[in-house]
């Protein structure tokens, strides 16, 4: 009886994560992009509709048109100006794009409405239905039926209407349509305003529930992801199913929290029930191989370029010396920034490694820098600090290999769903129970750090940073150099040629995660022994998209990728800059246009530029040896070329 | 040898270019405070968060600079300057917040009230050496730190409060309703623990996500446990929807929470869930009336007139009213060291609308706390109204103290 009573309950839970759902599958059926955003616009859609209702008198019903129709134009101009134009770019950019929406949506939403978190009335009956013992409130019910409605509609509409079919054959050919006298322009505009305007319908129902904040629907996209995937990012109906089976589970799942022991240690406790969604995504993903249908796929699109560094050894000397002046002559505000930063730029360096070089997507890199935090907190107080920062990167590049074994039988999106489900899963269950943070009460305490004795204080800890940061630059640019990197970008471009070429793709793939994960691991020591303390909240899974966003707009193949997303990096320069000028609070919207503009003006990253500059400087000087970053399309750059045809030879 | 005149010229280039960036970033850096300049005090709040804004905190700390400067000249002279930096319960955020505070050079800080104090600043405060003056402690990292001096028991006192409140009027089967999450899991088990020291028969924990959308599973698990009582952790931004979903869920017992969630907005837009609702205050003007309120009322109407009169504003007040008598009492120059120095002489302290300090008043694992009193009220037909205990239990008279009428609870022993 409590079992039907649970589930029953989960109605209203399943019902939004269906609502959300089918806008994804919306999307992903017309243009093959899952969209991070999708909760984003719901918000933004949310906020617009309640101001309009509540503080500009307008009526109920002519609100919601208003709104449905403002999201649908913006679906129609964030495709156009952005979609469009990254069409034949990689997933990565693309998924990096809806990334970048999401947070331009989060930064807007804070800088023009109140952040504080209320629950707005909603238009739907609020009155409670006795079932039995069960008492639903009737709007629960109401959004669980208005998702199956939705998803018998559209279900309806993409089958059995040429529109419906013309979006689908869109999807699947582009060429092919376009052939056929339709317009691939208009049906991606359509698909967009559709997978909006549902978003904008979702967030109306959903906020007097779920209440209304910047991030509230926002980061729902874990569990939104899991019905989407159930649905194999293709079926209406199933991603309605999928949404609410997923809600009922988990609301099931609270009759068997309180149990204890050490046999359930995976459902029972701190964040298992919140987790719940993302272990349906791995296990989903992982089970099935490559689930995700192959949409929109007609060009494989360029990576980005992955030039081999310059200066490799004069570099080096230049960072020491550049930092060392930095170092000596900051204010300490500055100083624990310039730490943040070098930090960030270790993690981006692991981003650079195993998804700029490798290819594979990783969205947990701040998760694993927090496993090496954690590690460092339990450790820091008997070992000398060498050993804790070596044990840190260890146990770290472990749980790299564990993160990186879906990668042996899925790639792209869905590896990108799978390690963003990891990283969820870090942060509500290994980075909050006490079991594995060994602090009951607070937070686990880190002792300052000392060498050889002698306690440092932050100047010579900021100089440990800046060695151990370019030494692991030395090592990443010395990696993209040798054979072991040019392997990489091989698996990178086509992984059948490296496969054809001998390489043991698994084994560089699993070595890759464990290399990057390591470095991260140091990362998040290096952050513990700064703060003194492990704090679980800045190794969140935003804290991860953020890096990744960061270095995609530096440039992700390129150490100068690793370098921009330190300097953005959450504490780091940037935020500093911002901190003392009174701009904090437009971090994220400034990061996610500066993205968005980013993306379209230097889809290679903003470090390319450099390489154009002496690329050009030397076109005029007559010595022009290197290629520009923007060559033909389907290649990573002209050299990688010639290296990966002379790995196939 | 052009190539490498190239190579020479760019890596010149670029280190002269940051170079000149690092001497123009770090060039500004805050002027050291001086014996005739103000006396700064550095307050970290997290304002811009869904869960937990200390907006109100903000604008009372600035309305009381205000009354210092413009109605008592200043202290020794000397104006008074408040910063105030927003870490948005952020810790990367409060890592920088933290080190631009310090920066400033303040003698101390006042009314921190920030989620991640605890997480990641408090150790920075420490090693700086700078004393803390009123503040809303909810770890335990600040419950202990030998350099905070709350005025109130912050969140540490507020629950525990609310548990032998509900022990005194009989109950003995009670609900605990927390956030997933390390920190709030950690306050359920104590208050479990509590409950079982004070004669409590039976205590469950319910757990809800932080970004749950919906409430209502949770409150069937609570109804269905068929408690006595409630005592729920939420935050003004839950609290809409988890009374609501208590009350669809038919949970009619007594519901008890912090002052958190007892603002306007929640109450007015709550559709009546909150009625009857018991509320723990730290500070209660409704009980303790007199000058002190007359005080407070004056400085809030004149000076930061939009504000809502809360448990924040009350709270902060009497924060700001101790940071006052302890820096009125420095002997010389009001420098960090005297300020710490004459906090650790003032820890008995009369209180502001609050129960006092008092340092014996201590409870061995909370030693900072040396105010672990809070009062009860329910909220009802628009009012707080203060509970009155008839009679005090035997074995609950070291938990409650009743000043001038009025029942104060606290959830802790002192050591002695």
């Amino acid at each position: 009886m409590d079992l039907l009573r649970m589930a029953v309950l989960g109605l209203g839970l399943g019902g939004a994560y269906a609502l959300l759902a089918l806008g994804v599958v919306a999307i992903y059926r017309g243009t093959g992009v899952p969209n991070f955003a999708q909760g984003a616009v719901g918000m933004f859609s949310a906020y617009v509709f309640f101001g309009l209702r509540d503080d500009g008198g307008v009526p109920a019903g002519l609100a919601v048109v208003i709104t449905v129709v403002t999201a649908s134009l913006a679906g129609v101009a964030f495709y156009l100006l952005v979609m469009r134009q990254l069409r034949n770019a990689p997933i990565l950019a693309r998924i990096t794009a809806t990334l970048g929406l999401l947070l331009v949506l989060r930064g807007l939403a804070m800088a023009l409405f109140d952040v504080a978190s209320r629950t707005p009335r909603g238009e739907l009956p609020s009155r409670v239905l006795q079932l039995g013992s069960v008492a639903l409130p009737v709007d629960r019910l109401l959004i669980a039926c208005l998702a199956v409605l939705l998803g018998i509609v559209l279900s309806v509409v993409s089958v059995r209407t040429r529109l419906g079919l013309a979006v689908r054959a869109v999807a699947d050919n582009e060429k092919g349509v376009q052939l056929v006298g339709l317009s691939p322009q208009l049906l991606g505009a359509l698909t967009w305003a559709i997978g909006f305007a549902l978003a904008a319908v979702a967030g109306i129902v959903l906020s007097p529930i779920s209440g209304l904040d910047a991030d509230a629907l926002t980061m729902l996209i874990v569990p939104v992801f899991g019905a989407a995937l159930l649905a194999r990012f293709n079926s209406f109906m199933l991603a309605v199913a999928g949404g609410l089976g997923i809600g009922i589970a988990q609301s099931t799942l609270a009759l068997v929290q309180d149990h204890q022991g050490w046999y359930s240690i995976l459902w029972a406790g701190i964040g298992r029930s919140q987790a719940f969604p993302a272990l349906v995504v791995i296990l989903l993903i992982v089970a099935s191989g490559r689930l995700l249908p192959a949409r929109g796929d007609a060009a494989t699109g360029r990576l980005p370029v992955a030039p081999l560094p310059r200066y490799r050894k004069s570099g080096p000397v230049i960072a020491l010396a550049v930092g060392l002046l930095l170092i000596y002559t900051s204010s300490t505000p500055w100083l624990s920034a310039g730490i943040m930063t070098l930090c960030g730029i270790l993690i981006g360096l692991s981003v650079v490694v195993v998804t700029g070089y490798l290819g594979q997507i990783s969205l947990a890199q701040c998760a694993t820098a927090g496993i090496g935090g954690l590690v460092t907190a339990r450790l820091a107080a008997g070992l000398p600090l060498p050993l804790v920062m070596l044990i840190a990167a260890a146990v770290a590049g472990v749980i790299g290999i564990i993160l990186g074994l879906p990668s042996v039988r899925v790639r792209g999106q869905s590896l990108a769903l799978v390690t963003l489900s990891a990283a969820y899963i870090c942060e509500q269950v290994v980075f909050q129970d006490p079991r594995f943070t060994d602090a009951e009460y607070g937070y686990p305490l880190i002792p300052a750090a000392a060498l050889f004795g002698r306690q440092l204080d932050m100047t010579s800890f900021a100089v440990l940073v800046l060695v151990v940061v370019i030494a692991v630059g030395s090592l990443v640019g010395a990696l993209r150099a040798s054979s072991l990197g040019r392997r990489a970008l091989a698996i990178r471009e086509n992984e059948a040629a490296a496969i054809a070429a001998g390489t043991n793709v698994p084994r560089y793939k699993l070595a890759g995660f464990a290399l990057a994960s390591a470095i991260a691991g140091l990362a998040g020591c290096l952050l513990g022994y700064h703060a003194l303390v492990f704090a679980p909240n800045g190794f969140t899974t935003f804290a991860s998209l953020n890096i990744v966003v960061m270095a995609y707009i530096g440039g992700i193949a390129m150490i100068g990728g690793a370098i921009f997303a330190g300097i953005g990096a959450a504490g780091g320069l940037f935020a500093q800059l911002l901190a003392v000028n009174g701009w904090a609070s437009y971090h994220d919207l400034i990061g996610g246009l500066g993205l968005l503009i980013a993306i379209q003006l230097h889809p290679n990253g903003i470090a390319s530029l450099g390489h154009d500059l002496r690329h050009r400087l030397r076109s005029r000087t007559g010595n022009s040896k290197v290629p520009p970053s923007a060559p033909a399309e389907h290649s990573t750059d002209v050299a990688t070329d010639s290296e990966i045809e002379r790995l196939v030879r | 040898m052009k190539h490498k005149t190239f190579r020479t010229r760019v890596a010149l280039a670029t280190a002269g270019l940051l170079t000149m960036s690092a001497l123009t970033a770090c060039g500004s850096g805050a002027a050291s405070a001086s014996g005739s300049g103000p006396i700064v005090l550095g307050s970290l709040l997290t304002i811009d968060n869904p869960f937990w804004s200390n907006a109100d905190v903000k604008a009372t700390s600035e309305a009381w600079e205000k009354y210092i400067n413009k109605e008592l000249g200043g202290i020794n002279g000397r104006e008074v300057k408040i910063v105030t930096c927003d870490d948005k319960g952020d810790s990367a955020a409060g890592t920088t917040c933290a080190n631009n505070l310090l920066a400033e050079e303040p003698v101390a800080f006042v009314n921190n009230a920030s989620l991640v104090v605890g997480q990641v600043v408090l150790p920075q405060f420490t090693q700086a050496k700078v004393a803390t003056l009123g503040a809303w402690p909810i770890s335990q990292q600040e419950n202990e730190n030998p350099l905070l001096f709350p005025t109130t028991s912050g969140a540490s006192g507020t629950y525990p409060g609310l548990a032998v409140y509900l022990r005194s009027i009989g109950i003995e089967n009670v609900a605990l309703v927390f956030e997933d999450n390390g920190a709030a899991n950690a306050v359920a088990k104590s208050l479990a623990d509590l409950w079982k020291s004070l004669g409590g028969k039976k205590s469950s924990i319910f757990s809800y996500g932080l970004r749950t959308p919906d409430f209502t599973p949770l409150a069937s698990q609570v109804a269905a446990s068929k408690p006595e009582a409630v005592i729920a952790g939420i935050g003004a931004g839950d609290a809409v929807r988890v009374l609501k979903a208590f009350k669809a869920a038919g949970v009619d017992v007594p519901i008890t929470t912090t002052q958190t969630p007892a603002v306007k907005t929640v109450l007015e837009s709550s559709g009546g869930a909150a009625e009857g609702v018991y509320f723990s205050f730290v500070c209660s003007p409704t009980s303790v009336g007199g000058k002190d309120v007359e005080l407070y009322e004056h400085v809030m109407k004149t000076y930061a007139p939009d504000r809502e009169l809360t448990g924040q504003t009350c709270a902060a007040s009497s924060g700001m009213q101790y940071a006052l008598s302890v820096l009125q009492g420095v002997k010389g120059d009001i420098t960090k060291e005297s300020v710490l120095a004459q906090a650790q002489k003032s820890t008995d302290w009369p209180g502001f609308m609050t129960h006092p300090m008092e340092s014996d008043a201590a409870a061995k694992a909370t030693p900072a706390i040396r105010n672990p009193y809070v009062t009860v009220a329910q909220y009802k037909k628009g009012e707080f109204v203060p509970v009155n205990v008839d009679r005090v239990p035997a074995g609950l008279k070291p938990y409650v103290n009743v000043r001038d009428g009025i029942p104060w609870f606290r959830g802790t022993l002192p050591a002695s």
